[in-house]
């Protein structure tokens, strides 16, 4: 246990004292900070810009004090302009579902006309004399025509509100509303609220964020440390230090030392790099308002979960990358060696992460159970599952044993390649020998 | 204390290397394991340290089975190897703490023998900033650190230059006056003849010949006898000797300045002076045949 302590310390000091990795740390974490501010930086200058652009919705919504209701979309009362278009928009309607195109001429901008079949639609507007058109098959269906339709595009909608609106219209009318009327209570109605929604027992939505926030750490963490602590073990077979080593103290100490200073070392700086990022997010949180806005209130249960599932999880994969990183003698044969570990953890990621939605299928039990997959697949039962507390402490017991188990053998493979140099040893040649060793 | 090593045996697949190889070693004595490039010295060295595991034999420290963890070892290995990118005396003090010392008592002891190797200067420079001479120092500064009891060296000579190794067999000495025990590997022989009581000569993983290096000597220059002559090359004195003495002689050896002659049986030393003094030869130098440990080794581990 001394020399346990004795690693870790010195190991711990080759990451701290390492330029490259506090560099990297308090930059990146710099960074994120910057990015943060961004926000309020933009609203600082734009604040004179902002509040011309207030008027102006207000000026287009007429009575109306809320300033999100009337977008550049609902712009359609603005009928009585006589304009010249350039664009020209076909309906096809044999129903004759439409008789009044004002509406749809200033929402669209254009100018509209019918035409007597879907297909002259099609010709009309590859040959260029329209733009697009709509095939109103019934008042609940129509197809859209446009020679391209781009992802931000958004004809069909303003079309489809349009259409409703203009029924609607039709049919307050009926009763004896005036248009004006029903715009006023419209708009009076249309105000937002704020909905909470509180979950006595399991709020499913952010349960899901969550877990897919703290899956994404853990990946994230396993994908880019995992290499760095093969590569500490591997660096003193480069160095030939290994010799000295195995012969000074327990290759026990020694092993689980760099694993764990490795683990240390990178929960340190995700630590420092998150923290920058979820501080200067909350001092800046007003003007992130306007496009993210998440309440940071993980549930306890789920933190320890993360903290417990997370950490010995992590340290599993950890002592699997060092046991890996044992079975090169050349730093650049690393990724040789590791390559399918990380294709393993990146299906368990994969999986885990399609299964969110279904976290009490057979599968994400099965997955919750092996020390492979508990991390991820634990925290996501959590997080949106149903689960016992004995299954939450079974499959903790499980993934510690495996720990030990892993510690265990890797301690094992590395004192039995210390002097093993060449090429790397593939993991099923090592317990052959490993075997062998025993008999 | 006594070091003992009993009927080594190791194979690697189905090669075995070692064939049974014993010798033993006391405290206040050195001894100077020899042998070819390969014969096997290094391997039994990693056996005593325990980096390997022997197939049979065992090595005992004063009759009970050997652990070189439970005892203060200072193990020079052949792949020399510190960490290049830390400083000198902190990874001294950290390979030192591995060995149980505390923290002030392993920089004391780092300081101490770097002084005494001539590189105190580099205590604070990364070992890799350092001459290949100075790393193999530090790499030994590093081996003595903890006080070692039992002193092990796998090849501490190669890479030295004279002044170096000049130091290096002062330390070692040192080591011996302390009343340590020494086991060291090389195929320089000049430098265990100095300072080695004992040897034992590995030669493709067998003991070829071991104990007292006098009584070597003594034992294999028994009946030999060196000669040269005024009035005759050795070329000449050679043929004079092979057509008058061959009754008396037989020629073992030309050095540069002499022969070597073995008595043949029923044949002694005064025989062969008076014989002499009847002959026409003038001698230039006669008497008993000191072969050097150069010779014996070759003798002993040469490829006939």
């Amino acid at each position: 246990m001394k020399a346990f302590g004795k690693v870790l310390k010195f190991e711990l000091s080759n990451y701290f004292q390492s330029k490259g990795y506090m560099i990297t740390t308090f930059l990146v974490a710099l960074l994120i900070a910057v990015v943060m501010f961004i926000p309020t930086i933009i609203q600082a200058f734009d604040d004179g810009d902002q509040s011309s652009g207030n008027i102006e919705i207000v000026e287009d919504g007429g009575d109306i004090n809320e300033d999100d209701i009337a977008g550049e979309d609902d712009s359609v009362e603005n009928v009585e302009i006589p304009v010249e278009y350039d664009e020209v928009y076909l309906l096809y309607d044999p129903q004759n579902l439409v008789n009044d195109f004002s509406m749809l001429e200033s929402a669209f901008f254009a100018e509209w006309q019918k035409v007597s079949s879907e297909s002259e639609i099609e010709a009309k507007v590859n040959s260029g004399e329209a733009e697009g058109g709509f095939a109103l098959k019934s008042e609940y269906e129509a197809t859209f025509y446009a020679l391209q339709i781009p992802m931000t595009d958004n004809r069909a909608d303003k079309f489809e509100r349009v259409f409703v609106h203009m029924n609607r219209v039709a049919a307050f009318e009926e009763m004896g509303f005036d248009e004006e009327t029903i715009w006023n209570i419209d708009a009076y109605y249309n105000a937002y609220m704020d909905v909470e929604s509180i979950a006595l027992k399991k709020d499913g939505t952010m349960g899901f964020v969550y877990a897919y926030v703290l899956i994404f750490i853990l990946y994230f963490m396993i994908l880019m440390y995992g290499n760095m602590i093969s590569t500490s073990v591997t660096t003193e077979k480069s160095s030939r230090t290994i010799e000295v080593l195995v012969t000074s103290t327990s290759t026990n100490a020694l092993l689980c030392g760099k694993v764990i200073a490795g683990t240390i070392a990178s929960v340190f700086q995700t630590g420092i790099i998150m923290g920058a990022g979820v501080i200067s997010y909350m001092i800046n949180k007003p003007a992130w308002s306007s496009l993210i806005s998440i309440d940071i209130a993980i549930p306890a249960n789920l933190l320890i979960t993360f903290a417990l599932f997370g950490t010995m999880g992590y340290i599993f994969y950890a002592l699997l990358f060092g046991m890996l990183g044992a079975l090169v003698s050349k730093t650049e044969d690393i990724s040789k060696s590791t390559s399918p570990l990380l294709m393993i953890f990146v299906i368990v990621f994969v999986v885990t992460m399609y299964s969110l939605m279904v976290p009490d299928s057979i599968w994400m039990k099965v997955m919750s159970y092996l020390p492979f997959s508990s991390c991820n697949a634990m925290l996501a039962r959590v997080a949106v599952g149903n689960v016992e507390f004995w299954e939450v402490a079974l499959s903790f017991g499980v993934l510690v044993a495996s720990n030990i188990l892993v510690a265990w053998i890797a301690a094992k493979i590395y004192r039995m390649t210390t002097l093993m140099y060449g090429n790397p040893i593939s993991l099923k040649s090592a317990f052959k020998m490993l075997k062998k060793d025993k008999n | 204390m006594k070091l003992e090593v009993k009927n080594l045996r190791k194979s690697f697949g189905e090669n075995e290397i070692l064939h049974g190889i014993s010798f033993s070693v006391e405290n206040g004595k050195a001894l100077g394991l020899l042998g070819r490039n390969g014969a096997g010295k290094t391997t039994t060295i990693r056996i005593i340290m325990d980096v390997f595991k022997a197939n049979s034999g065992e090595v005992l420290l004063d009759g009970k089975p050997f652990v070189p963890k439970e005892n203060q070892i200072g193990y020079l290995p052949e792949e020399r190897g510190m960490y290049p990118k830390k400083k000198v005396v902190e990874q001294m003090v950290y390979f030192a703490g591995l060995r149980g010392m505390g923290a002030a008592a392993a920089k004391r002891s780092a300081l101490k023998w770097l002084e005494r190797l001539e590189i105190s200067e580099y205590a604070d420079r990364k070992l890799e900033t350092l001459s290949k001479g100075n790393q193999q120092k530090v790499q030994l500064a590093q081996t003595l650190v903890c006080d070692p009891e039992i002193v092990i060296l796998d090849e501490p000579f190669s890479g030295l230059d004279p002044v170096n190794s000049q130091i290096l067999k002062d330390v070692v000495t040192e080591l011996i006056a302390d009343n340590k025990i020494v086991i060291f590997s090389s195929h320089q022989m000049s430098y265990v003849e100095e300072f080695c009581e004992d040897i034992a000569i590995i030669n493709h993983g067998d003991i070829v010949l071991d104990g007292n290096i006098k009584a070597i000597k003594k034992e294999f220059g028994k009946d030999r006898l060196v000669i040269a002559a005024e009035n005759y090359s050795l070329a000449e004195l050679r043929a004079v000797l092979e057509r008058d003495f061959a009754d008396l002689v037989y020629i073992d050896g030309e050095k540069k300045e002499f022969l070597v002659l073995a008595l043949k049986d029923g044949a002694d030393k005064k025989k062969l002076m008076a014989r002499l003094t009847e002959s026409d030869i003038d001698i230039l130098r006669f008497g008993s045949y000191e072969p050097t440990l150069n010779d014996i080794f070759v003798a002993k581990a040469g490829d006939n």
